[in-house]
């Protein structure tokens, strides 16, 4: 839908979701519970219009202080005194009363106000009461109309107006009458998840403009002010979208030696890798060389970590032989570390996202895959559709992605992605698995899948030397007997036949 | 504070007479642009209309407040210290932002109004323009 002429907010996230601002002349009901950042966007609002976009704006203030909103604003780094005193700003302390009133007088001296500094923008602090909310929903014909005054006031003036409304419960079923006079109602939240509070905010609608729908993560920051993070199920580009197109030919090696034979000489640009195994089977091991082998070939590489803080993953890459600090200084590798306790995953998406945009790396490893699953639950769509963004991120930027997912089984495995059931999106799987011989557990190594490529799915005997990390073990194929040979092949344990028939013979003859 | 930096404070203010005239001022500082009535304000610092009313010519004659009005309103525009801030006006505000400060100041205003040396710069009793406290507080600094 073409937009004519938008006002931005200004504020970090939320124009994209909005189609780059909204409409000049919208008068915005901003809605939510008490704490919810109501004040602060408003704020933030009036505050980049005048700083940004050369659209002085006026402030209306019933309860909150001048010099305490001036204080608060400047904990995000808003010189609100130095608006005013360049003429871009006024905050005026008022009430409702007053307000109401002259919003309807030609002869106002708040529009006066208005008109002479040339306002754009106006930012209404609490407009709950200037209607009788108290009446039951179905009979506020009056209170409707009397918002319908004040709307009609503000637009007179071609002021685009934000309109804080303070909400005791979340409206259900039937709107409430500021809902149907606004043209645009965003709706902010504080929502509970176990013991945690995250924020979220959500356009109820916007007349004469497309929106991304949903509620979106927000955070308010010091020194930075609002920052909003689409839902990481919202589409993003198109681009991102088609990002299935590989590049048929350029391979990345793996830097395990021995490994690039089994996979075809390395990963295909753009694919992605799940390394499946039990805690302390090597998959970090094989990360670290992952990201050894880019610092060798010159490839930005970057490690995200979920487990490990990056001291951490730099000890234990030092502990096989690789000094990542050089290649950090040096802007080739960045190892990041992201606590996973209560993940607010529209906000870790959008900081991964940036890296990508920013950093360009063209080796990703993410450590781990399982813990992302055991901190967004893998029940609900939750997990699915943030694994699904971020593979469609990475084939996006055709990076070649390895994700570890720990296993829980020790020996041997009954699925390849255990409750994730997410190997359809993946392109290749690596099963590392302990081996019992004797009474020694052996490390052994299977590809179990790669898409569109040919793969042995034989189990390879890896090993992991101190300060040399971990190598694959030649091994010799033996010739196979046919499926003949055997009985019970679908029962999981097939076994030699006894009877052997004449192109058995020949088939023992040959070995 | 000393009891004398208190009364030092208030000569150089020169312009404040009652505990009202503070406590408006400081509500000006808080508030220094707004749209209210006579009456809003004096119920909001709990002194009378005919007090406040008072105050505010004070305020107002010493040119440290405008006011706007437009014919039929009940409110009026009150624009404090528009472009120049008093010099004193920080010392002020610190001082008043502890209870005990606030008191202090109350106190030295009950005693002046009370019979105590009059306020320098007010000898016959009317309030000293912003021009004639602006030059006042240059001379004492």
């Amino acid at each position: 839908m073409p937009i004519c002429d938008v006002v931005k907010t200004g504020i970090a996230g939320l124009d994209t979701i909005l189609s780059e601002g909204i409409p000049r002349g919208n008068v915005i009901l901003l809605e939510g519970a008490i704490g919810t950042g109501k004040t602060t966007f408003g704020v933030e609002f009036v505050y980049h219009g005048a700083s940004k976009f050369d659209e002085p704006g006026i402030i209306v203030l019933f309860e909150v202080s001048p010099d305490k909103l001036i204080r608060d604003a400047a904990g995000f780094g808003w010189d609100l005194p130095a608006l005013e005193r360049e003429g871009r700003l006024k905050i005026i302390f008022t009430t409702r009363q007053v307000f109401a009133q002259e919003l309807q007088q030609a002869d106002s001296l708040l529009l006066e106000e208005a008109a002479k500094m040339g306002a754009r923008r106006l930012f209404v602090d609490g407009v709950a009461g200037l209607v009788d909310d108290s009446a039951p929903i179905g009979l506020r014909r009056e209170s409707r109309e009397e918002f319908h005054v004040l709307v009609e006031g503000l637009q007179r003036e071609n002021l685009t107006a934000l309109l804080a409304l303070e909400l005791t419960a979340e409206p259900s079923g039937m709107s409430l009458p500021e809902e149907s006079i606004a043209d645009t109602v965003i709706r902010l939240r504080k929502e509970e998840i176990q013991r945690a509070s995250t924020r979220s905010l959500e356009i109820i609608k916007s007349r004469g403009q497309d929106f991304q729908m949903g509620r979106h993560s927000f955070r308010m920051i010091s020194n930075r002010g609002i920052e909003v993070y689409r839902r990481v199920q919202a589409p993003r580009r198109e681009s991102r979208e088609r990002a299935a197109a590989f590049d048929p030919s350029t391979r990345v090696t793996t830097g395990v030696p021995g490994l690039d034979p089994i996979v075809n000489g390395g990963y295909f640009l753009g694919s992605t890798t799940v390394v499946a195994g039990i805690s302390g089977v090597g998959k970090s091991v094989m990360a670290c060389q992952y990201i050894a082998e880019g610092i060798r070939l010159g490839e930005r590489s970057l490690m995200l970590s979920l487990d490990e803080q990056v001291p951490q993953v730099l000890r234990n890459a030092m502990s096989i032989g690789i000094d990542f600090q050089p290649a950090i200084d040096s802007g080739l590798v960045q190892v990041i570390y992201d606590p996973p306790q209560e993940i607010e995953v529209d906000q870790h998406f959008h900081k991964i996202e940036q890296i990508m945009d920013v950093f360009k790396p063209k080796r990703v490893v993410i450590d781990s895959l399982s813990t992302y699953a055991s901190s967004l639950g893998t029940d609900g769509r939750m997990f699915r559709d943030f694994f699904h963004a971020l593979v469609a991120l990475m084939k996006e930027h055709q990076v070649a992605a390895v994700y570890n997912n720990e296993n829980p089984e020790m020996l041997g495995m009954s699925s390849m992605m255990g409750a994730m059931r997410m190997s359809s999106l993946v392109d290749n799987i690596i099963l590392m698995n302990w081996i019992e011989l004797g009474n020694v557990f052996r490390l052994g190594l299977t590809v179990a899948k790669m898409r569109a490529n040919p793969c042995d799915r034989m189990t390879h005997e890896c090993e992991v030397v101190n300060g040399q990390g971990m190598h694959v073990l030649e091994r010799k194929m033996l010739p196979q007997l046919p499926f003949a040979r055997y009985g019970s092949l679908l029962s999981r344990a097939p076994e030699r036949s006894m009877v052997v028939g004449p192109s058995d013979e020949n088939a023992d003859n040959r070995r | 504070m000393e009891h004398e930096q208190v009364h030092r404070l208030l000569d150089r203010i020169a312009v404040l007479r009652d505990p009202c005239d503070l406590d408006l001022l400081l509500f000006f500082v808080r508030h220094p642009r707004a749209l209210l009535s006579s009456d809003q304000i004096a119920a909001l610092l709990g002194y009378t209309v005919k007090r406040l009313g008072d105050s505010l010519d004070v305020l107002v004659t010493a040119e440290l407040l405008s006011r706007t009005q437009r014919p039929n309103g009940i409110a009026r525009l009150y624009v404090f210290a528009d472009g120049v801030v008093p010099d004193w006006l920080s010392s002020l505000v610190e001082l008043a932002s502890t209870r005990a400060g606030r008191l202090a100041l109350r106190n030295a205003l009950e005693d002046r109004r009370n019979g105590e040396p009059p306020i320098r710069g007010s000898v016959d009793g009317s309030t000293p323009t912003r021009k004639a406290i602006l030059k006042d507080s240059k001379r004492t600094n």
